[in-house]
């Protein structure tokens, strides 16, 4: 049993996520605010903790800092705020993942479980030599295998010469050409639907919200790139 | 040159041609006029009017003037009047002259001695005992006045009055007094002078002018018997009605022959003591023998001087009347006029028959060139003030000399050149037979000259006022007079407006700075002048001078650190202005101390800084506020649609028998998801179109965006049987725009196809470049009649289906306008039927590299975007 704390101003929400969270087989402690957040944290030993930005006292943000004080559990902002500064900076002080008001109850539950999985199997998981880590994505360049938070992702050959690619340049931004005369061993010549329809589907398989990429980001007019997280 | 050019040609070129041939024209008219007119002068109108038939110059002025010159030449070369009578002749003057000295000296002396004794009472009044007395002498008793002069207590009578007078000697005995003598010789009369002084001093006066007057005698008559033998078809005979004797360049023959002899010539005549004129040809008229000339060289006043004949009566006839006639001789003379040798009379006749044809000629060259003048006058009045190129009119430099000055200056060259030619035709006209041929050429190219040069003189200033008139400038206002009437103006308004306030004009408010430096520096100069001036004055006392030179460095080193400190506060100032530039905060200077000009100016600076910062805060407020409002309202906003789609979402694994409440369900689901699809396009719209949004700029290749923006699409376009056909661009343009936004645009334009095409359907997509821009185009069929002007589609809430029935807010296009527009691009939709196209203009990188080139243009960049690889800032 995990222990999620979640933490939001309104009651409704605060209801909904709890019937939600409890259906995935969780416990839950409710809070209304950052100040018993704080508490409750500081009480209960926590697997996950939710938490709203915007709300009375101690808001999301700080708690988040005071949280990061002591703990490294997994933290998910929620918030109406939706700009990519907002994001930013929320992930900046120290959270794991942001999910904009209002969400799919069932893409949180998914980020949620990703957290929780990463968190405790971080410690048993058996050390794989020849690997490319970003956050809970594995490539296991032995077993020419992909995980994520540790569970295995079916990929074709090609996906897999694409992310491992992606990966070994993690963090920069590879263009169209780039990709496809690395991966497919000859000169690009109109195939830049080829690669996008590729990109698209490893996205599929890899991300929890696609349209919101955790790990393989498009940069827009320039290319891709795997985030390093 | 080309026709049109030609028409309007204004060139300074063509201007100065014409004016400079107007000159030589003008000149040329003025040549022949005047040569013109001398032949009328010399041969009366007969000329022109007759010139054919007028063959004979013995009619002809010119003919009398030389018959007058040599008829006294012959005079003076016969010896009518001998050496021996012409002396006594002036010696008759003597007794005359030496009368008239006489008078002279007494008046001298009665004159001098009322002044001396004015003098000698006016300045030894006081003196009266010690003065002399003197008497007035009389003429004849000088000798005794003057031995009672060294009496110094003798009185001296006046022979008629008694009256004793006291004078001042010295003063007396100095007088002297210039008289002249009609033999043009100079004596000199002086005060002390008895009466065989005068006459002894005339005497000598006179026989000096005497011997100068044989002189001239002699040589005279010698040049003229020289100057007769010259003439060859002039013949004459003159004889003594009484001792018959004669003079004659005819021969040795008598009176009678002499007279039988003339009548055979062409010109003749014959002049007795008792008949006079008794016999001529016909050509010897009245207006012949009369016509006065004055025209004879100096040595006719000579003549006239030495030989008693007068210059006013020197005709023809008076000539024979008062040489001849009066001397008892009897004259004839002949003239050839066959002209059989060649003398001055034939020159006369060949010159005579030439004039008139001459005279046609000048007269017709005049007149010509005096119509070429007159046309190129009209032709420089409608040029001038036109320049080429230039609309309208240019004045001249000159034109800014006041025209007043202007009129003046040319009105004084003119009278110049005028009278210049004038006095040249007055000395021609009295002394013309003097000059021989090239100096009347050249005198009359002078008098043209004069003519031409007034030509030029007042054709420039018609110009200047021809330009005046184009401008519609008044020719008034520009004068200098007006000028200084309307300073005059200014100044008694002035002086009104000061003396209505007596005091105001002593305390001028010192507002501005150039008043009040005006006044500084009055009283500066006027301060150190007086201490100058003092200095000056006590130059021999060194203590007032030591204390003056300290006044002066005293004063001089207040003032300097006055202005030193003025210099000061203007440099704050300045600073001051440059932090305002920099948005640096106000350093509040204190203005206490400042000149009052410089006051003023600093309050305003710190006026414009308030105002200012007022005003950037107050926008930097206002955009804040817009931002949390639109943040604010979408928080409400979201907050309860979580719930409601938790809920929903809830409702939906609840297990619920009732088929009309899973309906409902899945309708509240549906409407929930497009509510939050609404409120995210609703904030996102209002922020573009309010500017709220911050763009992240960056070379962007827009090629490959529209590549990525439609891999995203595929799987949905693949749904909807829409193939994409993306035409391949070999050079990508490069675009300078926050790739993210773009993307949003191109995300849009691609929703927007594939919510309308028509299913099955192709959509065209290219890339190109166009001018400053990249352009992407998309063309699709749309899949239901659109009923709607392009423009409108842009506007918020505005769908292509009136019925509302599909899903998507109305805001995707107007959002897509929106943030091409703030991102200097544009964004053009239009309508063909059934085929929509969209077309989005962004702007291309404008300077990338150092060389300044254009990055599109550059291989690097063309052949693969990956080298203009900037690392994005933001993140998704």
């Amino acid at each position: 049993m995990y222990n999620v704390l979640v933490c939001d101003d309104d009651e409704a929400i605060l209801d909904s996520l709890d019937i939600y969270l409890k259906l995935e087989g969780y416990d839950v402690l409710k809070a209304k605010n950052g100040k018993e957040a704080l508490d409750i944290a500081e009480k209960n030993e926590l697997h996950c903790i939710i938490l709203d930005i915007m709300m009375p006292g101690l808001d999301g943000l700080n708690a988040t800092l005071r949280l990061r004080e002591t703990k490294n559990i997994p933290i998910i902002l929620l918030s109406a705020k939706s700009e990519d500064t907002d994001k930013i900076t929320g992930l900046s002080f120290g959270a794991d993942d942001y999910v904009t008001k209002p969400f799919n109850p069932l893409e949180l539950m998914a980020r949620v479980k990703s957290q929780i999985r990463r968190y405790v199997s971080l410690g048993s998981m058996q050390k794989i030599e020849n690997r490319l880590v970003t956050g809970g994505l594995v490539l296991d360049l032995d077993a020419k295998e992909v995980l994520l938070d540790g569970d295995p992702v079916k990929m074709t050959a090609t996906e897999y010469g694409i992310l491992e690619y992606l990966m070994k340049n993690m963090g920069r931004v590879l263009s169209i050409n780039q990709i496809y005369e690395n991966v497919w061993n000859e000169p690009s010549f109109q195939t830049e639907k080829t690669v996008t329809v590729h990109i698209r589907r490893i996205r599929e398989k890899i991300e929890i919200n696609p349209k919101e990429p955790k790990y393989l980001k498009v940069v827009w007019g320039i290319g891709y790139k795997i985030e390093k997280i | 040159m080309d026709t049109k050019s030609k028409k309007y040609n204004y060139s300074y070129g063509i201007k100065i041609a014409a004016f400079i041939l107007a000159i030589v024209l003008g000149f040329s008219s003025a040549f022949f006029a005047i040569k013109t007119i001398n032949n009328l002068f010399l041969y009366g109108s007969s000329i022109v009017l007759k010139p054919k038939d007028a063959t004979d110059v013995t009619t002809t002025s010119a003919f009398a003037s030389s018959i007058i010159d040599d008829l006294l030449s012959v005079y003076v070369a016969s010896d009518m009047v001998s050496w021996e009578e012409f002396k006594e002749q002036k010696y008759k003057t003597y007794d005359m002259e030496l009368q008239s000295a006489r008078e002279k000296l007494e008046s001298l002396k009665e004159k001098r001695m009322s002044e001396a004794i004015n003098r000698y009472y006016s300045s030894s009044a006081d003196q009266e005992e010690d003065a002399l007395y003197y008497g007035n002498g009389g003429d004849s008793a000088s000798e005794t006045t003057g031995a009672s002069l060294q009496n110094s207590t003798a009185q001296s009578f006046d022979s008629t009055n008694n009256i004793v007078t006291k004078y001042d000697a010295e003063f007396y005995n100095s007088c002297t007094e210039n008289i002249s003598l009609t033999t043009g010789a100079t004596v000199k009369l002086s005060t002390t002078m008895t009466e065989g002084d005068l006459q002894k001093s005339i005497r000598e006066a006179y026989e000096l002018g005497i011997s100068s007057a044989k002189r001239e005698y002699e040589t005279r008559g010698s040049t003229e018997r020289k100057n007769i033998e010259s003439l060859k078809n002039f013949k004459f005979y003159i004889v003594n009605s009484e001792t018959g004797e004669s003079y004659t360049n005819m021969g040795d023959i008598s009176e009678g022959d002499a007279a039988e002899k003339i009548k055979n010539y062409g010109w003749h005549l014959g002049f007795s003591v008792s008949n006079g004129l008794f016999m001529s040809s016909e050509q010897v008229t009245r207006t012949t023998l009369y016509s006065s000339s004055k025209s004879t060289s100096n040595y006719y006043n000579i003549t006239g001087q030495y030989y008693n004949i007068y210059p006013e009566s020197s005709t023809i006839n008076s000539v024979l009347d008062n040489c001849f006639s009066n001397n008892g001789y009897n004259v004839y003379l002949l003239v050839d006029t066959d002209y059989p040798e060649t003398d001055k009379y034939s020159n006369l006749q060949n010159a005579f028959e030439n004039s008139g044809e001459e005279a046609y000629n000048s007269i017709l060259i005049s007149i010509i060139c005096l119509i070429l003048v007159i046309f190129i006058s009209f032709y420089l009045l409608f040029v001038t003030g036109h320049v080429n190129g230039y609309e309208g009119i240019k004045l001249s430099w000159i034109d800014k000399v006041p025209t007043d000055l202007h009129l003046l200056v040319s009105g004084g060259l003119a009278t110049l050149a005028f009278a210049g030619a004038g006095s040249l035709a007055g000395d021609y006209s009295y002394y013309f037979q003097g000059y021989s041929d090239t100096e009347i050429f050249l005198m009359f190219s002078a008098m043209a000259a004069c003519a031409a040069a007034f030509w030029a003189v007042v054709m420039e200033w018609l110009m200047s006022t021809a330009r005046y008139y184009k401008i519609k400038r008044n020719w008034i206002f520009s004068t200098l007079t007006f000028w200084l009437f309307k300073q005059i103006v200014k100044f008694f308004k002035f002086m009104y407006k000061k003396t209505k306030n007596f005091a105001g004009l002593f305390s001028v408010r010192l507002t501005t700075l150039s008043k009040s430096s005006l006044w500084y520096c009055a009283g500066y100069i006027f301060v150190n002048i007086v201490l100058l001036g003092f200095m000056a004055l006590s130059v021999h006392s060194a203590g007032t001078l030591t204390f003056f030179v300290l006044l002066l460095l005293a004063f001089n080193l207040i003032v300097l650190s006055v202005l030193w400190k003025y210099i000061r506060s203007l440099d704050n100032i300045i600073s001051e202005s440059e932090n305002t530039k920099n948005g640096k905060p106000p350093k509040n200077l204190s203005t206490e101390k400042m000149p009052k000009a410089l006051k003023i100016l600093a309050r305003n600076l710190y006026f414009t800084q308030d105002e200012m910062s007022k005003a950037v805060s107050e926008a930097v407020k206002g955009e804040k506020m817009k931002t949390e409002l639109i943040t604010n309202v979408s928080h409400d906003l979201k907050t309860p649609l979580t719930s409601i789609i938790s809920y929903v979402d809830l409702l939906k694994k609840c297990d619920i028998d009732d088929i009309s409440a899973q309906k409902y369900i899945t309708v509240l689901d549906e409407k929930s998801a497009r509510l939050k699809r609404l409120i995210e396009d609703l904030v996102e719209a209002s922020k573009a179109s309010s500017g709220a949004v911050t763009f992240n700029k960056m070379n962007v290749n827009f090629h490959e965006l529209a590549v990525q923006a439609i891999g995203e699409m595929e799987d949905v376009f693949e749904e909807r049987h829409l193939e994409i056909v993306l035409e391949d661009n070999p050079s990508p343009p490069v675009i300078f725009a926050d790739s993210q936004k773009t993307w949003r645009v191109i995300d849009n334009l691609l929703n927007n196809v594939k919510k309308y095409a028509l299913e099955g359907t192709r959509v065209y997509v290219n890339v190109s470049k166009e001018g400053d821009y990249g352009v992407f185009t998309i063309k699709n069929t749309s899949r239901e009649a659109l009923n709607i002007d392009p423009e409108e589609l842009t506007n918020r809430f505005v769908r292509g289906d009136e019925s509302r029935t599909l899903e998507g807010s109305g805001l995707g296009l107007s959002i897509a306008k929106d943030l091409c527009t703030l991102q200097g691009g544009e964004l053009n939709l239009s309508i063909d039927g059934d085929l929509f196209k969209a077309v989005v203009k962004m702007p291309l990188v404008k300077i990338i590299n150092s060389q300044g080139e254009r990055p599109e243009n550059s291989e690097e960049n063309q052949k693969s975007p990956k080298q203009i690889k900037t690392s994005p800032k933001l993140k998704e």
